[in-house]
Formats: structure tokens, C-alpha cells, sequence
């Protein structure tokens, strides 16, 4: 249709069209009478075609024209050919990336009604799946018959997951196809969510193939005729069922054994409904899949599983005696955990008071044969560990193993400890270590100074022993019996051997103390010497009072030999007046030198063969 | 996407399987053939700027004990028709075969494949007898299952002939040649 708008050119003959010059004047009643008779003749159509022209030059008009008759128009078009179809498909499409490019908000809510549910149901179906077998593995993982199975399970190299499956399972519909009949091509394909399935198309084509060939095999051999439908195959664990329509035919691979009823109660009424929902599009189907996809949800509606009713995931409960057990797992592991912690602190406790006992070296501690072991060395002196497991811990005694080496310390306090058990100090003497000696004190017996005398130097970590300060007790009563014998003087009647009358007293005091002197020389190893001095006045000659000592000291003897004290013990000699006891100023003093005195001393004991 | 189903069928062992066998992505062993009589493979090509999926099934070769059966045929879109250069008689059985598949299933584009181009010093088949072939229509190819020359060609050839070809399995013509 042209821009410019029609024109209408009156309907006139050219004749009449020419002006006629002069005949104007006669012409004009002739006009008059031409335009009444036009407008008799045609002014209804006329006035139409003014219509007509306005209808069309007015584009508001014209566009409600069209309004009117579009739809029909793009109906008919469609209903020829395809060429509508291609000419508006560049501007639908450029429209709509416009659109969308401009703001995607109205294709979005337009489109999030279909989807929403699409996208939930593909989760959910990819959830289901996923959900079964956990299920079913948990479910199966703490019973008797959950380890029978995974004994199978790695017996026959299978995953446990799939065991458990094949156990429980009453049925389980893995995978729908819908297949062309005619051409064996995939229309369309599902496979429940826990299957991998194999490249789908190659399998529809096989599952046509295979259909063929049993028809031929069934014809060949039984007479069957060509095209009797095959119903079912059988593969052992798993079932493929046809279900054919006109067109196509559904394949349904189910695993288990499933109930005839489906294929009635579901397969039949699927594959009908796909027929009556896509009759044109199954009749011309040429390759193309894509119109297909509308049937996904006929196909999805078969996916589904049973399972032993005691099997049913959806029903299954967690068993009373499942968690029961859990539970006395779970409390004797705490009561194992709690008593384990408990025998490692006590155990730990002990190996600290061990480490802090002196004489006590802690060298390697863990556990042997399931019981604590410690290894180390002790001295002899220390608290026995032993008595530490025993005192100071709780530990059970049989649940330890020690091994205890010995040695000694050199530790001051177990140096003198020792020296105290070997040497073993009479009371009244007292053991000391300073700087490493031993260093003894007090009073002690003879003996017993002699004997430390040789041991101490021997005793491990003593470095030298010092008794100077220590008291000898018998040496120390024989030195004051020695004294007192010493102090004695007896006297002598002047110019004779005569004692001097009332020294009986004196006399006997000298004897039992000489005699004591001489009982106590051999506690200290030793022998007694009395040796008996003789003296006189200085009056009289220097010879005669020499022998006249002499006389005197040997007249002690006598006496004393007399009264029981042995005579080889004592040796007697005069000295005249060389040792005057007292210096002779007065008589009683002159008298003194009359006297017998006394010295005694100690020889070490004579040898054997000195016996006389 | 478009599926188009095509048959691989020649007299036997004139190399059909080994022909596409890298050509194709495959998941059951060659075996089938012998049992089922069938094997089913795809192979996925573009022509006329679109991508096709080639439905693949490759029928056992026939020989005197046993025939194609053209059953398997029934919604092909097309077919590989293969033959041996170096066996004469290979070329005769095609010849038959394309004729059985007229007769059964009606015209459907096809590609003549002659295999064993490699041995081309040992071929029975001379010039002026493909020339034969071509002057009556049929679309020849030479190929060769050792080199793989010439299969990529054949498929793409195929497809291109069924997308631009008005025949299908569903409105057999016959008489007249797809070319």
C-alpha cells in the first residue's frame, strides 16, 4: 500500500471533461441535467466510496480495521505455512532481548511462575534419591544383619550403599525412556536420581534393536507373529518393561520385582497421555527432541520405589534397642574415658613424688603389656618406691611393672645415713658430714673408735673422718684411775721400811685402785705399768738413803704383790733424795720424803712370744 | 537437537565396524553384532550449520547364510552403504542391498562407501565402474578404516543429504534417485 493517500478521480467521460468553449452557455442545462441524472444514478456509491476513502486515509481507523481481522488472518497464516512464523521470529527474539536487556524484571516474574516449581522438583528429585540410599545405609549400618551385609559387601566388591539397596528393595523404577517406535530414537529420557545412566540415546536404539531381533528370534523360531509387541525383558535383578503406544513406546527399567498392576495403574495411563498431549508432533516426528520436553513430568510421575514395609525409609524409626546400645556405648566410653584419666593423674602424681624423693633417679616411665612401667635407679637408703606406690598413691600395685637399679648417692644426708648403718654410733657419740668428712663427736667406747677408725675412710662418699674431738670412755676412766693411784703416797717409818702406822686406809685405796688400773689397761689394748718409786729425807748419806729407797720401793712391792696385784706388773726402784716430794721446810714435809710414790703408765699389749 | 537414525550396512566383512569404529562414541562391545545382529552408536555432526546426532546401528554384514534384516531399517532417515575395493563381489551384494531397501523401505539417501582405499594396488574395482555407480546416482565415497580418510566425509555427506532430502522412512518414494 502506497503513503500518499487515494485519490479519486470523478467518473467522468474525457469529452466531458474538456471545457467546451462556446457551447458553454447551451452545455449547461445539459450539466445539470448529467448531474442529477449521476447523482440519481450513483450517489449511493458514491458516498460509499467517500467512506471507503476515509476508512482508508485514516490510519486510526485503518488500524482498527486491522484490529478486527488480525487474528483471524495470523490463524489462517499459521494454519498455510511456516513463512509467518520466520518473519516474526527476528523481531520476537530482538524484542525480547530488548526488553530483557532494558529491565529483566517483568520476563522474570512472567517466567518464575514455571520456574519455581521446575527447578524445585529437579531438586527434589536429585534430594530423593540421594536421601534413599543415605537412608537405607544408615539405617542398615548398626544392625546385625547391616554387618552381614557389609561382609557381603567386601565379598563381593559392591558398595554397601548398593547391597543394602538390593536387600530392601521391593522395587525401584531407575530409568523411563520414551522411544520413537518406528525409528528406535530417544523422545525423551529420565533416570531416578541415584542411577548413572549411559548415553541414553545408543541405549534407546539398542532397546529397539533388541526388540527386533526377539521378535525375529520368536517368529523364527515359535511362529510369533511379526509385530507381537515384546512385553518385558528380564536381566535378573532388573526389568525393562515396554509399554507401546501408537507412536512411541515407553521403556521402563525397574530394579526389584514390580507389581503387574503398574503397568495398568501407571505405565498404560502415561503412555496414553503422552499420546493424547503430542498426537501431531508423534505423527510428524522428523529428529527433532525439543518438542518433547513437555512430557518430562508424565515421565517423572513413574519414578518411584517400594520397599519392604519394615524397610520403608519414610517409616523407619530408630529402633528402641539401637539406641539403647548407643547409649551404653556412649556411657562406657565416659566411664572408660573418666577411669583412664583418673589412672593417668594418679600415675603422672606418682612419678612426681618419686622425681622429688632423694636417692630416687627416674630415668624412663610409659606402659608395657598394658601395665605402667618405670626404670631407674635407687639407693638402698631411699623410701622404697614401692612403699610410695603403696603409701601415697591409689594406683592398683599389679598394674605396675618397676625395674630399680642400685647405686649410691652422694647426697650429705644419705652419705651420713650410711656411715651412721655401718658404723653404727654407741649412744653419746655423734656423726656429722662437714665439706665431705665425717666428722665424729662425744663419748664413745675404745673399741668401737677403733673399729670407725678403719671402716669410716671405707664408706662410699666419705672423704676423710675426723674423731679428734671424740672421748674415749675407758682410756678417759683409766687416765683418772691413773691419777688417783699417782696421788697416793704412802710413808715410811724413818730410817726403816717400817709403813708408817693408820695408812690402812691408804693402802687399800692404792691397792683396788691399782687393781682397777690394771683390769681396765686391756680395754684399751693395753698394758699396766706400776712402777714404784722409793724416797727418803736428805738426812742420813746419799748411799744409804739410796739403798734405803730401794728398800722401801721394793717393800711396796712386796706388799702390794702380797695383796693380789701381779708382782710383773710393777717395777720398784729408789731414788733417794733426787725426787723429793715435798721440799722439807718443816717435819711433817721431811716426813712426806720418807714415802713410796706411784707412776703408772700403759705399754701396748705384748706380743705373743713377750709371755714370760 | 535433531536425531537421525542411519544404518551401516554392507556385505560381509567389508569393514563396516572397523570403518566408524573411531569414529563413533560406542558403548557396547562389537560383539553384539554377531548376537544381536545390531550395534548401536552415535555420532554427533553438523551440517547445514546445525548439529545432528547421528543414530548409529551398525547391522551384520551379510553373507550366503545370512541376510540384512531390512527390519532394522524401519525409521532410518538414511543409510552408509559399505563395500570392499579389493573384493568385487562386495560391490554386487551393495548394489543388491541398496535395491532390497528400495523395495522395503522405500528411497532414503544413502552415501556408497568403498572401503580398503589403502590397498588401492589391490582393488577389483576399477574407475569406469564407479563411474558406473555414480551415472546412476548413487554418491560415492572412498575410504579407509586404516587411515580414516574419507569417513568424517561420508557422515558429514549423509547428514547433509538427509536434512536437505525430502525423503523419510514414513513417505517412501520409489523409482527416483535421492540425488
Amino acid at each position: 500500500m502506497s503513503d500518499s493517500p487515494l485519490r479519486i478521480v470523478p467518473n467522468k467521460p474525457p469529452e466531458s471533461a474538456q471545457p467546451a468553449g462556446s457551447d458553454a452557455a447551451q452545455n449547461e442545462p445539459k450539466q445539470d441535467e448529467m448531474a442529477e441524472l449521476r447523482s440519481l444514478l450513483i450517489e449511493p456509491e458514491q458516498i460509499q466510496i467517500k467512506n471507503i476513502l476515509e476508512r482508508l486515509n485514516n490510519p486510526r481507523v485503518r488500524a482498527r480495521e486491522m484490529s478486527r481481522s488480525l487474528p483471524e488472518a495470523i490463524r489462517q497464516r499459521t494454519a498455510r505455512d511456516e513463512s509467518l512464523k520466520e518473519a516474526l521470529t527476528p523481531t520476537i527474539v530482538t524484542a525480547f532481548h530488548n526488553s530483557v536487556k532494558k529491565d529483566p524484571r517483568p520476563v522474570a516474574e512472567a517466567i518464575s511462575p514455571l520456574m519455581g516449581p521446575a527447578i524445585r522438583r529437579a531438586i527434589s528429585n536429585a534430594l530423593n534419591g540421594l536421601i534413599q540410599t543415605l537412608d537405607q545405609t544408615l539405617k542398615h549400618s548398626l544392625s546385625w544383619r547391616g554387618l552381614k551385609w557389609r561382609l557381603e559387601a567386601s565379598r563381593t566388591g559392591k558398595s554397601f550403599a548398593e547391597v543394602v539397596l538390593y536387600h530392601t528393595l521391593i522395587y525401584r523404577i531407575e530409568q523411563v525412556f520414551l522411544i520413537d517406535k518406528q525409528s528406535g530414537l530417544l523422545l525423551q529420557h529420565i533416570a531416578s536420581g541415584s542411577v548413572s545412566p549411559k548415553d541414553a540415546d545408543i541405549v534407546s536404539g539398542m532397546l529397539t534393536a533388541i526388540q527386533e531381533a526377539i521378535r525375529h528370534f520368536a517368529h523364527d523360531s515359535f511362529g510369533a507373529h511379526h509385530d507381537e509387541p515384546i512385553e518385558k525383558i528380564d536381566l535378573g535383578d532388573r526389568e525393562v518393561w515396554f509399554e507401546p503406544g501408537s507412536y512411541a513406546v515407553l521403556a521402563v527399567v525397574i530394579r526389584g520385582n514390580a507389581p503387574e498392576s503398574l503397568r495398568r495403574d501407571l505405565f498404560a495411563p502415561t503412555i496414553e497421555g503422552i499420546h493424547l498431549e503430542m498426537h501431531e508432533t508423534l505423527e510428524s516426528f522428523d529428529g527433532d527432541t525439543a518438542p518433547f520436553d513437555v512430557v518430562r513430568p508424565h515421565l517423572e510421575n513413574c519414578l518411584h520405589a517400594q520397599y519392604h514395609a519394615h524397610s520403608d525409609p519414610a517409616k523407619f524409626k530408630t529402633p528402641a534397642y539401637v539406641w539403647l546400645s548407643l547409649s551404653l556405648i556412649l556411657a562406657v566410653i565416659s566411664i572408660w574415658t573418666f577411669l583412664s584419666w583418673r589412672e593417668q593423674r594418679r600415675w603422672n602424681n606418682y612419678i612426681d613424688e618419686l622425681k622429688s624423693t632423694s636417692g630416687i633417679v627416674v630415668i624412663e616411665t610409659g606402659r608395657r603389656d598394658g601395665k605402667h612401667y618405670v626404670a631407674g635407679l635407687r639407693d638402698p637408703l631411699s623410701v622404697s618406691p614401692h612403699d610410695i606406690l603403696l603409701q601415697r598413691t591409689q594406683l592398683d600395685p599389679n598394674s605396675v611393672r618397676s625395674r630399680w637399679d642400685l647405686y649410691q648417692t652422694l647426697d650429705p644426708q644419705f652419705v651420713l645415713e650410711r656411715a651412721k648403718n655401718l658404723l653404727k654410733p654407741p649412744q653419746g657419740v655423734e656423726l656429722k658430714i662437714d665439706n665431705g668428712m665425717l666428722v665424729a663427736g662425744g663419748r664413745a667406747p675404745h673399741q668401737w673408735i677403733v673399729d670407725s677408725r678403719k671402716l669410716a675412710p671405707a664408706i662410699p662418699g666419705v672423704g676423710g673422718y675426723l674423731n679428734q674431738e671424740l672421748i674415749d670412755e675407758e682410756m678417759n676412766e683409766i687416765e683418772t684411775v691413773g691419777r688417783q693411784i699417782e696421788q697416793h703416797v704412802i710413808r715410811f717409818v724413818m730410817g726403816t721400811t717400817q709403813l708408817v702406822p693408820g695408812q690402812n686406809q691408804e693402802l687399800s685405796n692404792l691397792i683396788s685402785e691399782t687393781q682397777k688400773f690394771i683390769f681396765l689397761a686391756p680395754t684399751v689394748s693395753r698394758r699396766a705399768r706400776i712402777q714404784i718409786v722409793g724416797h727418803t729425807d736428805s738426812e742420813g748419806g746419799e748411799d744409804i738413803n739410796m739403798r734405803l729407797s730401794q728398800e722401801r720401793a721394793s717393800r711396796m712391792l712386796s706388799l702390794m704383790a702380797s695383796r693380789a696385784i701381779q708382782r710383773d706388773l710393777m717395777t720398784a726402784i729408789g731414788v733417794g733424795t733426787r725426787e723429793p716430794l715435798r721440799a722439807e721446810s718443816s717435819e711433817p714435809e721431811r716426813q712426806f720424803n720418807r714415802s713410796a710414790s706411784f707412776k703408772v703408765s700403759l705399754i701396748d699389749q705384748p706380743q705373743e712370744g713377750d709371755r714370760r | 537437537m535433531i536425531q537421525k537414525k542411519i544404518c551401516l550396512l554392507g556385505a560381509f566383512a567389508v569393514g563396516k565396524t572397523s570403518l566408524v569404529a573411531r569414529f563413533v562414541k560406542s558403548i557396547y562391545s562389537d560383539q553384539y553384532l554377531t548376537t544381536v545382529g545390531v550395534k548401536v552408536d552415535k555420532k554427533t555432526v553438523t551440517a547445514d550449520k546445525q548439529e545432528i546426532n547421528l543414530i548409529v546401528w551398525d547391522l551384520a554384514g551379510e553373507d550366503e547364510f545370512q541376510k540384512v534384516q531390512m527390519s532394522y531399517l524401519r525409521g532410518a532417515s538414511g543409510y552408509l552403504l559399505v563395500a570392499d575395493g579389493t573384493r568385487r563381489s562386495t560391490l554386487e551384494t551393495a548394489r543388491m542391498l541398496q535395491k532390497r531397501v528400495t523395495q522395503s523401505i522405500g528411497m532414503l539417501p544413502f552415501i556408497f562407501i568403498i572401503n580398503k582405499n589403502d590397498l588401492v594396488t589391490e582393488w577389483e574395482t576399477d574407475d569406469d565402474t564407479i563411474i558406473e555407480f555414480e551415472n546412476q546416482g548413487w554418491s560415492v565415497v572412498k575410504a579407509s578404516a586404516k587411515t580414516g580418510d574419507g569417513v568424517e566425509a561420508a557422515f558429514r555427506s549423509i547428514a547433509e543429504k538427509m536434512i536437505g532430502s525430502n525423503y523419510s522412512a514414513s513417505s517412501p518414494h520409489s523409482g527416483e534417485e535421492a540425488e
